[in-house]
């Protein structure tokens, strides 16, 4: 009984125990309740995508084809994520036109099926575009999450999560609640504080700029295993959302967390990897966060 | 499912919605079963899920999406349901009649473990293995049903498996001591 993939196993083989057929006298109940039970019609909203019709579902791809072309020939050199003694002043990239599609909204889809340009959006904080690969699906979270995960989703597999005004934990290892006192506003102290978070292996932080904004770059490293660990319910989490969105390692977890000011909005960039994941993915998850451009939000 | 079906059924069509129900009532009631480990709760959680699923048809904007969108409506039944209950039976020992041996499942015993750390586990963290390993959901998809983030199902899972292995792990206790529902 050591093995994870035992205990999945034996999970799998319990879980086919039990009751299969739904009694009739409950299917009667509910067909007889349907006259007294009014249907709620449709109102159905604008921004999404992966639920249109046949041809707006033609026409959005041919946009969003369109869009990465013009994209790859439209975007400034002088962009995405570069090392210390790139520009020190921010020089924002307008969002390119035409518009890149939207990424879905949750909750209402979290499937993006075609590869393009995205466009993390509202009700997201800072307008983020970024080119989308192949076999790779996200979402907007709300007002301080955007995603996206490298489809199918599972153990192993790179995702990148784009966050806002996180509150951070005192222990990923036990339910200590949060740190107190927070991190102070600024990029450095978040880096700090996140540096010298208890449970990691966590580089220095160093210089990096985003899309012409400037900021910090440190990774984390989770142990291979958590069994020394009480933990939360929520697993081994780092920090929480104002709407309660966790974001939690998994054991072996690698993250590279981009930390920047926007306009003094502190945006985290983390993409995350595991030590299975591959090579294509790595690269891809890299090529994502390179063609990351942040639009002008002031 | 069958678009044509559904489409019918949102229009407001009884007899193809009847259709639905016997087509998906088994699978659904199968899920509220395993997710609540009451046979009546399970029924209870059912019959709210297929009235909402009624009721809110209408609103399906993607045929394609019918199980998917059925399966959030039964796991918010589930909630419900379980809410209102509120009387798990953490030390009841629920044995099957003629249970065979499973492939793996090499006991009484844990099945007895495993009943117990299920129980243990949170009605969040009891659907999403449910959704996952019995349904074989991948995880964005689970993300999907339940409407929170992917990071979170991996969690919820991780920490569910984890207990669930705990459970596997204790030493064995006396069955005899433990009453058959």
């Amino acid at each position: 009984m050591s093995a994870d993939r035992d205990v999945t196993r034996i999970v799998r083989s319990w879980l086919e125990e039990g009751a299969t057929a739904l009694p009739d006298r409950v299917l009667d109940t509910v067909l007889d309740q349907l006259p007294a039970t009014p249907q709620r019609r449709a109102a159905w909203p604008a921004r999404r995508f992966l639920s249109m019709d046949i041809p707006a579902r033609l026409a959005a791809t041919a946009a969003v084809a369109l869009v990465a072309v013009i994209g790859a020939i439209a975007i400034p050199k002088g962009g995405g994520i570069s090392a210390p003694g790139a520009s020190p002043h921010p020089t924002p990239t307008p969002t390119p036109t035409p518009s890149p599609m939207a990424l879905p909204l949750n909750p209402q889809e979290l499937m993006v099926t075609e590869p393009g340009t995205f466009l993390a959006g509202d009700p997201f904080q800072i307008p983020i575009t970024m080119n989308v690969p192949a076999g790779w699906v996200g979402k907007v979270g709300g007002p301080y999450a955007a995603y996206l995960d490298r489809a199918p989703v599972g153990n192993g597999d790179a995702y990148i999560e784009i966050t806002l005004s996180q509150t951070i934990y005192a222990d990923p290892c036990h339910d200590r609640g949060f740190l107190a006192p927070q991190p102070g506003p600024t990029v450095d102290d978040l880096a700090a504080a996140l540096a010298r978070q208890p449970g990691f292996v966590a580089t220095t932080p160093t210089e990096i700029t985003v899309d012409g904004y400037s900021g910090k770059v440190l990774t984390l490293t989770a142990p291979a295993s958590f069994d020394a660990c009480t933990l939360s319910p929520d697993g081994y989490r780092l920090w929480r959302l104002p709407l309660g969105g966790i974001f939690a390692f998994n054991p072996g977890q690698h993250a590279t967390l981009r930390i920047v000011d926007v306009d003094g909005k502190r945006l985290v960039i983390s993409s995350d990897t595991f030590p299975t994941t591959n090579a294509q993915e790595l690269a891809e998850t890299q090529a994502i966060v390179d063609s990351i451009r942040i639009a002008k939000t002031n | 499912m069958d678009a044509e079906l559904i489409g019918r059924a949102q229009r407001g069509d009884e007899e193809a919605f009847a259709s639905l129900a016997v087509a998906s009532g088994d699978r659904l009631h199968a899920v509220a079963h395993r997710i609540l480990r009451d046979i009546d709760l399970a029924e209870d959680a059912t019959q709210q899920a297929l009235l909402a699923i009624w009721r809110d048809l209408p609103q399906l904007r993607d045929p394609a999406r019918f199980d998917a969108w059925s399966y959030r409506l039964l796991v918010r039944a589930c909630y419900a349901e379980g809410r209102r209950a509120r009387q798990w039976t953490p030390n009841l020992h629920i044995l099957a009649a003629n249970v065979p041996a499973g492939e793996g499942l090499s006991s009484v015993v844990d099945r007895d473990q495993l009943e117990r750390g299920f129980r243990r586990l949170s009605l969040d963290h009891r659907a999403v293995v449910v959704l996952h390993h019995y349904l074989d959901l991948p995880l964005d998809q689970v993300a999907d049903v339940l409407g929170v983030p992917v990071g979170t199902i991996r969690s919820r899972l991780h920490h569910a498996m984890r207990g669930l292995r705990a459970a596997l792990e204790a030493d064995a206790r006396p069955a005899a001591q433990e009453v058959a529902q």
